[in-house]
């Protein structure tokens, strides 16, 4: 609270300033990163496979803690001994949802219900808030018909909703989502914005982190562009994207022969599984 | 090396679990000091990769293959702790939703495979290892020597309690109740088996994956650097695990000097010692007249037998020098293996960068535009190895058996409307009542109302026995065959088969032999009638509600369900392997390929891991599980309960009674 910026009528989600993060391996993840994230905000982090990404979104998730800079989190800073704290730890848990891109990781209960209810129980929730809260949330995602299936019996589109229904569970104010388009056929996809597009009515914070270049004008007013170097190239509004395609070039996020064609040849999946591999044997 | 059900009596499988449960306890407590909030998705990822590669297959001398036990693997990897709680949750899982290994037995299989092989298998690696540096080639020796050792001492561990069951356990005309063969028998069988086939294959591909991982950069347990305090305490249990070993080292031949002893006692003696053991005052007869008729079971050691205890000695003592021996052969064959020169350094991680990565279309080169299907044209000759198949066909087949569960447990029915926790608590007493009885009518009573109740709940008798016959009856049916005969059942002739050597099958053999096939398939029918009625969740509630240890329900509630990830990770790396053999596989490239494959599997396994651990963070995990408890008990589930004691209270008082 201590060193509000008072140009900022309204205290930001998030501030991050002078951000770095290191593997294991002692390899740069994230260099000198700042910017902020106002309540209400959706911003798109945009980079190539690689380029830090998801481990950005892991410290706004309170799961990985910068090595230097300093992140602050509604007000407060965010830091691993602060989170140690049961009551601080409750609170940001509760406000901040994570949408993982691995369903499978993110996907551990036994059965859809109880995924659904793991969230609002560890949340210290009534058995019938609880029930209520998932039959709502499971409405709400077009899951009421999954509730008493196991998470290897559902498709992969199916265990996406889910991972976002057990997410919203727990009503979070910011939700921080990993590609969450990747892998879902054109018509999920489409529901996925809309439900997005009436979540961000209602007030919600977004950050999420994505290379499909067709939906980040749907899903966010920001876009934070990373190089390939672990910094931020630019922020700008989501609106000047179209005319920046040289910036996106030049972070090797579009290629000169792709960009030709326009952007609908983009192989997201493929690019998925590299960025995947990548980020879990380099730090080993 | 799963025992099923029905083959040990109840008060082995009772003193079993009382061994096992300080040692769950303490491994519990040690693991959860050491892991903390983290325990409960390392743990079950650790068990879902257990129980995931022991369905692997791999080649084993002489054209068979063999199914890792992973247990020192584990250990080596994760801690002996943690391999204790890996292992026993994967058999927990492979018991009650597989039907590999038996219920009331868990606690005797999770004695040898989930402790005595882990924990032998480990101290035998910290005694090579010695102060040897994480990376070193001997830490890799280190792991084939101790898992050879490991799942030797397990195997004639299991050997041990299957021969003393014909010692304990007889009926009043001598006949066993239990398994039928004497230790004299089983440990050298089970030795032979694991010493030839099991234990070097199990060696092989512990030190190949440890060998994988040590390129891979991931540390050993125990193996960090700045864990001196860890070291400390380290080194104050090794003296600890080196005097469990030399006991159980020790503790076959104690027992064998004590089976010897046993023919020797008189009847007096041996109703003390049934009765100290069992609590039962019963059956000096049985032993009497074994004395009296000169019985020796079959075996190729028959003759050191009838000469006395020293030449079972000297039987011992080959067997000693044969492993001995063995364990040198490999020693020496995995040294050189590990000396070529070809070896990569170690750190091999690709740390390409990205931007180097060109996505501008260079030229193909000249091979890849014309077609050359000539070239391997060799491919259909040589021998192919059945290692991918197998274990492809067993992959598969695991994960439609976990996939198709549900198909009759989801539709209405007597046994499906019941209250998962009535059902939980009616098998199980049906399960002890089919362990405690010598009887063939209440045995087959038992068999017959199992299947009732599939017909009330709708479920197709043929699926249900298919299962049944295909598990344990088949298995414990040709063990027992030779009870049929008058060599191992002494008694009034039913069929002479030969006369000189005088060859018949007895009565009292076809009844030894009916009741112990009878007793495996009540017991197996039960389990699968239960797991076929009831999904898993369910059964996992049923266990919740019935005061099991959360973090055991959790554990296997989440091992359960990685098990399916990492079943279908495994099932594409086999096939995608499958789908670039050209040309007959060698047993070594086969063998590598699994070794390596573990290897890959397990580092998934643990970025999974991390992976799981974040997203459970994400949603207010904290190490402690919270679960919404929605048991609701009606009046029909008390009632059935009251039935089913009744019915088991009134078989076998009415066993008791009528003899």
């Amino acid at each position: 609270m201590a060193n509000q910026d008072s140009s900022i009528a309204v205290l930001p989600h998030y501030k991050l300033q002078d951000v770095s993060f290191k593997y294991d391996g002692g390899q740069l993840a994230l260099s000198g990163i700042s910017f902020a994230v106002k309540p209400g905000e959706r911003v798109a982090l945009l980079g190539a496979n690689g380029c830090g990404k998801s481990t950005l979104l892991k410290i706004l998730g309170g799961l990985q803690f910068p090595h230097s800079g300093q992140i602050e989190a509604f007000g407060q800073p965010l830091t691993a001994k602060r989170l140690d704290n049961e009551q601080t730890a409750h609170v940001f848990r509760r406000r901040v949802g994570f949408v993982f891109q691995n369903s499978d990781a993110q996907l551990f209960s036994p059965t859809v219900a109880d995924e659904l209810a793991f969230g609002p129980v560890h949340m210290g929730l009534t058995a019938a808030e609880v029930e209520d809260r998932v039959q709502s949330v499971a409405a709400l995602t077009g899951i009421e018909h999954l509730l008493s299936r196991a998470p290897f019996q559902i498709s992969g589109g199916e265990k996406k909703r889910v991972a976002l229904a057990c997410t919203l569970a727990t009503n979070p104010d910011v939700i921080l989502m990993d590609e969450p388009t990747a892998a879902l056929d054109p018509r999920a996809q489409s529901w996925l914005l809309d439900l997005l597009l009436k979540l961000h009515e209602a007030g919600k914070t977004f950050v999420i982190a994505t290379h499909d270049l067709e939906t980040v004008a749907h899903i966010a007013d920001t876009v934070i562009v990373f190089r390939e170097d672990h910094t931020i190239a630019e922020i700008m509004p989501a609106s000047e994207l179209e005319n920046r395609m040289n910036l996106l070039v030049q972070v090797n996020l579009v290629h000169e022969h792709l960009h030709r064609h326009g952007s609908t040849l983009h192989s997201h999946p493929h690019g998925h599984g590299v960025e995947h591999t990548h980020e879990h044997e380099d730090p080993a | 090396m799963h025992i099923p059900d029905g083959v040990l009596s109840p008060s082995t499988c009772a003193i079993a679990a009382a061994v096992m449960i300080p040692v769950w306890w303490s491994a519990g407590r040690k693991v959860k000091s050491t892991l903390g909030a983290k325990q409960l998705p390392v743990l079950a990822l650790g068990s879902a990769f257990c129980f995931t590669i022991m369905m692997f297959n791999v080649p084993a001398p002489g054209g068979t293959t063999a199914h890792p036990v992973a247990g020192t693997l584990l250990a080596i990897l994760l801690g002996p702790w943690a391999a204790i709680i890996g292992v026993s949750t994967a058999l927990a899982i492979q018991a009650l939703f597989f039907g590999d290994g038996g219920v009331l037995a868990y606690g005797a299989n999770s004695l040898t495979m989930a402790f005595i092989l882990p924990m032998v298998g480990y101290a035998v690696y910290r005694l090579f290892a010695g102060k040897s540096s994480g990376e070193s080639n001997r830490r890799v020796l280190a792991a084939g020597v101790g898992s050879f050792v490991g799942i030797n001492v397990a195997a004639s561990v299991v050997g041990i309690l299957l021969g003393i069951q014909p010692l304990l356990f007889r009926d009043s005309t001598g006949h066993p109740l239990y398994f039928p063969f004497g230790l004299n028998i089983t440990v050298p069988s089970m030795l032979a088996a694991h010493l030839l086939l099991a234990g070097p294959a199990e060696a092989v591909v512990t030190a190949m994956v440890v060998r994988y991982m040590q390129r891979t950069g991931y540390t050993l347990y125990g193996c960090a650097g700045d864990l001196t305090q860890q070291d400390h305490r380290n080194r104050r249990w090794e003296s600890l695990w080196v005097g469990i070993l030399a006991l159980i080292a020790l503790s076959p031949l104690g027992l064998i000097a004590q089976g010897d002893a046993f023919g020797e006692w008189n009847a007096e003696d041996i109703r003390k010692v049934i009765f100290k053991v069992t609590g039962q005052s019963y059956v000096p007869q049985g032993m009497a007249h074994l004395q009296a008729v000169g019985y020796h079971p079959l075996s190729f050691l028959q003759d050191y037998a009838q000469t006395g205890s020293s030449a079972n000695v000297v039987g011992y003592i080959g067997a000693g020098i044969l492993g001995v021996g063995s364990i040198l052969a490999i020693v020496s064959l995995i040294g050189r293996r590990l000396v070529r020169p070809a070896d990569q350094p170690a750190n091999n991680s690709v740390a390409v960068s990205t931007s180097q990565v060109s996505c501008a279309a260079t030229e193909l080169p000249p091979w890849l535009s014309t077609s050359t299907d000539t070239v391997f044209s060799r491919a259909s000759r040589g021998k192919s190895n059945p290692f991918l198949q197998r274990t492809l066909a067993e992959i598969t087949n695991g994960t439609a058996t976990a996939l198709r569960a549900d198909k009759w447990a989801n539709q209405r029915g007597l046994m499906q409307d019941l209250n998962p926790a009535a059902k939980l608590i009616s098998v199980l007493v049906l399960l002890v009542c089919a362990a405690l009885s010598h009887s063939l009518p209440v045995l087959a009573l038992i068999y017959i109302l199992a299947n009732v109740a599939a017909y009330a709940s709708s479920i197709p008798l043929g699926v249900l026995n298919r299962r049944v016959l295909l598990s344990a009856p088949l298995f414990v049916g040709g063990i027992a065959l030779p009870l049929l005969f008058s060599f191992a059942s002494p008694g009034n002739p039913f069929v002479v088969l030969w006369h000189t050597p005088y060859i018949a099958i007895t009565t009292q053999g076809m009844w030894a032999f009916a009741v112990l096939v009878m007793r495996v398939t009540a017991t197996v029918a039960l389990a699968v009638l239960l797991t076929m009625s009831t999904p898993w969740h369910k059964l996992l509630g049923a266990m919740r509600s019935l005061k099991a240890p959360s973090i055991f329900v959790s554990l296997v509630a989440m091992t359960y369900r990685y098990i399916t990830v990492l079943l279908q990770t495994a099932d594409d790396m086999f096939t995608a392997r499958k789908s670039r053999t050209v040309g007959p596989v060698h047993d070594a490239e086969a063998r590598r390929f699994v070794g390596n494959g573990i290897g890959v599997l397990f580092s998934k396994t643990m970025a999974l891991t991390d992976e799981v651990i974040a997203a459970m963070t994400a949603r207010g995990y904290r190490g402690e599980s919270k679960v919404l408890n929605k048991s609701v008990w009606n009046r029909k589930d008390v009632l059935w309960v009251v039935c089913i004691f009744a019915t088991a209270i009134a078989l076998i008082l009415g066993e008791h009674y009528h003899g």
